[in-house]
């Protein structure tokens, strides 16, 4: 017997010996498809009992945690645990209902596997959790996706994916754009793969009833729970940490950990990667849906444009990186400057994420060739990376509170609110007066 | 006891990109509760560890390192030693 299962766009053929029916979990049905089309991947079901063979290494181990009021209790037992040698590497997981431990097979550099499921009779479970979970993982390293923890929505026609930790906020994101009348791909994990040039995320029938649902990334962002929508674009080895930190992963294979880096690097040249902290209602879909619009772009650039045209700015400030010289709804004046004049304690504008960061100069080192500063946050716990004088949008000369207009202080006020992100929220398209 | 005669080598228990001026580290692990720990080396940290080659002790990396940039000898090995022992899990040591 044979079931073609298409699962991100990967064909997987499950094949069984004459009489064994085959009995996905229904979770499958909807990813079921008509027999035909090159496989990706084959896997040959057997009933029959196998063992991981006495030449294999045990290389990785996953212990059964079980989830308890008190949180996540590792219970000492292996779930399922991984072994090697030169002819391939073997799976096995330890299920409970009823007790066995079906085997998975994967010969080196093949794509026809071997399950042995354990149990006689005449039906087969193709795919018991947790190896369909596993059977994915494997294919995808060796194909060229990455598994990721994350949910995904369009949004105005926008591909986003909401990564991080357990806890961080995933499904909650998905709820707030699913209550939106947004598409959800998935709010849990999701599979991204290359295609087309083109980075697509798909969703994954791990874990319940699914169907198959695909979407293009625009932008993907790494989540935690804020005190207000901030986002700040990530770049190079940061960027791919955190792509790698919210993965699937099994780093005990140097092979595949080595092609995870290199697909996580290939994703940051066209995908952008943020950290964004947020509030868990529907505010944070506003203020992802008006930064990622095009006027918020066309706004940032012509705020550029007037900027270089030695012509003062106003913006809204939307962060309290800058607390508490500069609070969310502030209105800095930005002015520009010559870098030769500026000196350490200055406050300035610097592009970042298609917007201006304000921050106070900690540093300033000066070449004959080229300025570099370095900027942080008055509450921030760290400093900005460094940047050169091309970064710079201009001098934050005044702050506009209410009815107040309020000079900036030229030395930090101490104030501990941890670390946290200035971002712009808008940009006013008032101008004033040239710089004299 | 690591001196300045001490020759660092890089372990293989380690994954290594150079992405720009910085570096990822990740380490190779046999349980999925260690898989936290990814570090991401900056310039500096990244100068350092490509001096890392089973040759150069640490004598000779501290002399590099002070000048390229530009501090002197007694700061530079300071740091190098911080950097050293951050990063011991992936280095094995050796006398000249």
């Amino acid at each position: 017997m044979t079931v073609d299962l298409i699962i991100a766009g990967y064909r997987i053929r499950l094949r069984s010996e004459d009489g064994v029916i085959l009995m996905p979990d229904e979770r499958f049905t909807a990813f079921i498809t008509s027999s035909g089309g090159e496989p990706d991947l084959v896997i040959d079901i057997s009933n029959e009992s196998a063992a991981i063979p006495d030449s294999a290494a045990r290389v990785f181990n996953a212990p059964l945690i079980e989830e308890r009021p008190s949180g996540p209790k590792n219970t000492g037992d292996t779930f399922w645990e991984v072994a090697s040698d030169g002819e391939g590497t073997y799976i096995t997981a330890m299920l409970k209902d009823p007790v066995r431990k079906p085997l998975l097979v994967i010969p080196r550099k093949s794509m026809s596997w071997q399950l042995y499921t354990q149990i006689p009779g005449s039906e087969a479970d193709p795919l018991p959790y947790p190896l369909d979970g596993l059977i994915l993982y494997f294919l995808t390293s060796l194909k060229g996706g990455i598994m990721l923890h994350g949910s995904g929505v369009i949004c105005g026609g926008r591909g986003w994916i909401f990564t991080g930790r357990s806890g961080s906020g995933k499904t909650t994101m998905a709820m707030i754009f699913d209550r939106s009348g947004d598409r959800v791909i998935h709010d849990d994990r999701l599979l991204i793969k290359e295609e087309g040039g083109r980075w697509m995320m798909h969703s994954t029938p791990v874990y319940r009833n699914d169907e198959p649902r695909k979407a293009p990334i625009d932008h993907l962002w790494v989540i935690s729970h804020g005190r207000s929508n901030i986002s700040q674009q990530l770049s190079g080895a940061e960027a791919v940490g955190m792509i790698i930190s919210n993965s699937v992963q099994q780093n005990w294979d140097r092979e595949a950990a080595g092609r995870l880096i290199a697909r996580a690097e290939k994703l940051t040249s066209s995908v952008r990667v943020s950290r964004l902290a947020f509030l868990p209602d529907s505010t944070i879909r506003d203020y992802l849906y008006a930064r990622e619009s095009e006027s918020y772009v066309i706004a940032s650039k012509a705020a550029a444009s007037i900027l270089a045209d030695e012509k003062a700015i106003l913006i809204t400030a939307g962060g309290y990186s800058m607390w508490p010289a500069i609070k969310p709804g502030d209105r800095i004046i930005v002015t520009p400057c010559d870098p030769v004049d500026l000196s350490a304690g200055d406050v300035v504008a610097i592009r970042r994420d298609r917007g201006f960061v304000a921050h106070r100069i900690t540093e300033i080192k000066r070449d004959s060739a080229f300025i570099l500063i370095r900027t942080r946050g008055d509450a921030s716990m760290v400093s900005d990376p460094w940047v050169t004088e091309t970064d710079l949008a201009g001098l934050v000369t005044s702050v506009r509170r209410g009815k107040k207009q309020l000079k900036i202080s030229s030395s930090r006020i101490p104030y501990l609110l941890g670390w946290l992100l200035a971002a712009v929220a808008g940009i006013s398209k008032r101008r004033f007066s040239k710089k004299s | 006891m690591i001196s300045s005669s001490s020759i660092p080598s890089r372990s293989d228990r380690v994954v290594v990109r150079r992405i720009n001026n910085e570096c990822l580290l990740i380490p190779l692990t046999h349980d999925i509760a260690d898989m936290d720990s990814l570090y991401r080396l900056n310039e500096t940290a990244a100068f350092i560890w490509e001096l890392i080659d089973g040759r150069r002790d640490i004598k000779e990396i501290t002399a590099r390192v002070a000048e390229e940039f530009d501090v002197d000898q007694p700061e530079a090995e300071k740091d190098l030693l911080l950097f050293l022992v951050d990063v011991q899990d992936f280095l094995y040591f050796s006398e000249g």
